[in-house]
């Protein structure tokens, strides 16, 4: 299972230890709101497959709004694998 | 990067170059310029433009071959070293850019938002050979278009660590004019050379391609966009100008298609191949050549020309993006 803890310290990796002023990351924190690049969020994204093996659909993670989509969409992932 | 980081780096990146080749110029005139500034520039020039080149443009961003693990982390980090982005965020644009080349949505089109007279073709130009960079809303999702590369840790580190590997572009040239003439002025003018002097020219060609390359040149295929061969930048540019034979042919690992059209990417790419350091080179013979010219000669070409599919399936909400959809 993939956790708000887990994305929450992988964001506070990508800023570098700077936390979004002012914002309480949660679930339905948006990504945008975050402030941060495209590559940070791709840095994200990639390294929660890699460390859970499992293969986020692209197109939807690109589409993500907040955390919480995102969480869900590598979690499905998760189960599908599971039951497969 | 986006947002502001990615702005000042543009704007560094674009003007301290310049004064670079301004303080040249001056210790040129100086004959303050010496044979160990020659090689430091062509060495990096070299390693810039194959990094470019066959790095990030044929491996990365079209898969036109196969290497070994090292080879690959050799090239992209070679282009890193050229300084036009990191190798996801370059190829994320350079996808988008085949998509829909010269259409609404492609990231550097000199005709965009296209204005009549010279005034407004200047514009567009100067929009596809370095404007399209400034632009604050530039943005091409690494996860849309390259989730096969984002996958390569490899290409995430080199990505993370785009400007440190910039820097060392410049201290290494600068190393190389120090080995040569032991002195710290031969380092700082090694640097100068080999490190801005370097970055200014080659990227100025890579942008060429861009701008000229899809404005003024011979079309052999008409392909659904403005894209040229532009000849007399073939040799400089290690290849890419062949860039109407590219667009007709993306995943060819050759972009020059006639004996004489020049393209050192290619050589490099074949001697990897015979020196059994590179597989599943793409290479497109004459006959496919030919069958392609005439049917796109049937439908039509240009920037009106219609284009296959319509809308890239990576931006189509219903399609699953597919690897082959975005190379
Ligand atoms: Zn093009
Ligand atoms: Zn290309």
């Amino acid at each position: 299972m993939i956790t708000v803890e887990e994305v929450t310290k992988l964001i506070h990796r990508e800023m570098r230890g700077k936390a979004p002023t002012g914002i309480e990351i949660a679930e339905d924190t948006k990504l945008g709101d975050l402030g941060l690049s495209s590559l940070q969020v791709t840095e994200i994204v990639f390294t929660l497959e890699e460390t859970h093996g499992v293969e986020f659909d692209p197109a939807r993670a690109a589409d993500a709004r907040t955390l919480g989509d995102l969480i869900a969409i590598g979690n499905e992932a998760l189960a599908a694998q599971d039951s497969a | 990067m986006d947002g502001r980081k990615h702005y000042g780096f543009i704007l560094v990146s674009s003007l301290l170059p310049l004064f670079g080749v301004v303080a040249a110029m001056v210790l040129l005139w100086n004959s303050l310029a010496g044979p160990s500034d020659l090689v430091a520039f062509l060495v990096m020039f070299v390693i810039a433009g194959l990094g470019v080149s066959t790095g990030y443009h044929r491996l990365l961003a079209h898969r036109s071959f196969r290497t070994y693990r090292p080879i690959k982390i050799f090239f992209a980090t070679a282009g890193a070293i050229a300084g036009q982005g990191p190798p996801l965020i370059w190829v994320a644009h350079h996808r988008r850019h085949h998509r829909v080349a010269d259409k609404p949505g492609d990231p550097h089109s000199p005709y965009q938002e296209e204005q009549p007279g010279i005034r407004g073709a200047l514009k567009g130009l100067w929009h596809s050979h370095l404007g399209w960079l400034f632009d604050p809303g530039l943005t091409s999702d690494p996860i849309r278009y390259c989730p096969d590369l984002a996958r390569d840790r490899d290409l995430r580190v080199i990505s993370r660590w785009f400007i440190p590997i910039v820097l060392a572009g410049i201290v290494l040239p600068g190393l190389i004019g120090f080995a040569l003439t032991g002195t710290l002025f031969g380092f700082a003018t090694g640097a100068l050379w080999g490190g801005l002097v370097r970055f200014f020219v080659s990227n100025h060609i890579t942008y060429a391609v861009n701008s000229i390359g899809h404005y003024f040149g011979r079309r052999r295929f008409d392909t659904p966009d403005e894209s040229r061969n532009v000849a007399w930048l073939a040799i400089p540019s290690f290849g890419e100008a062949w860039h109407n034979n590219h667009h007709a042919f993306p995943r060819s690992a050759s972009h020059g298609m006639r004996w004489w059209e020049v393209d050192v990417s290619a050589l490099v790419i074949s001697g990897l191949k015979s020196a059994r350091l590179a597989w599943d080179v793409m290479e497109i013979d004459r006959e496919r050549q030919e069958r392609r010219a005439d049917g796109l000669r049937k439908t039509g070409g240009g920037r009106q020309g219609r284009s296959a599919p319509p809308v890239p399936l990576a931006e189509r909400k219903d399609a699953v993006v597919g690897v082959a959809d975005v190379e």
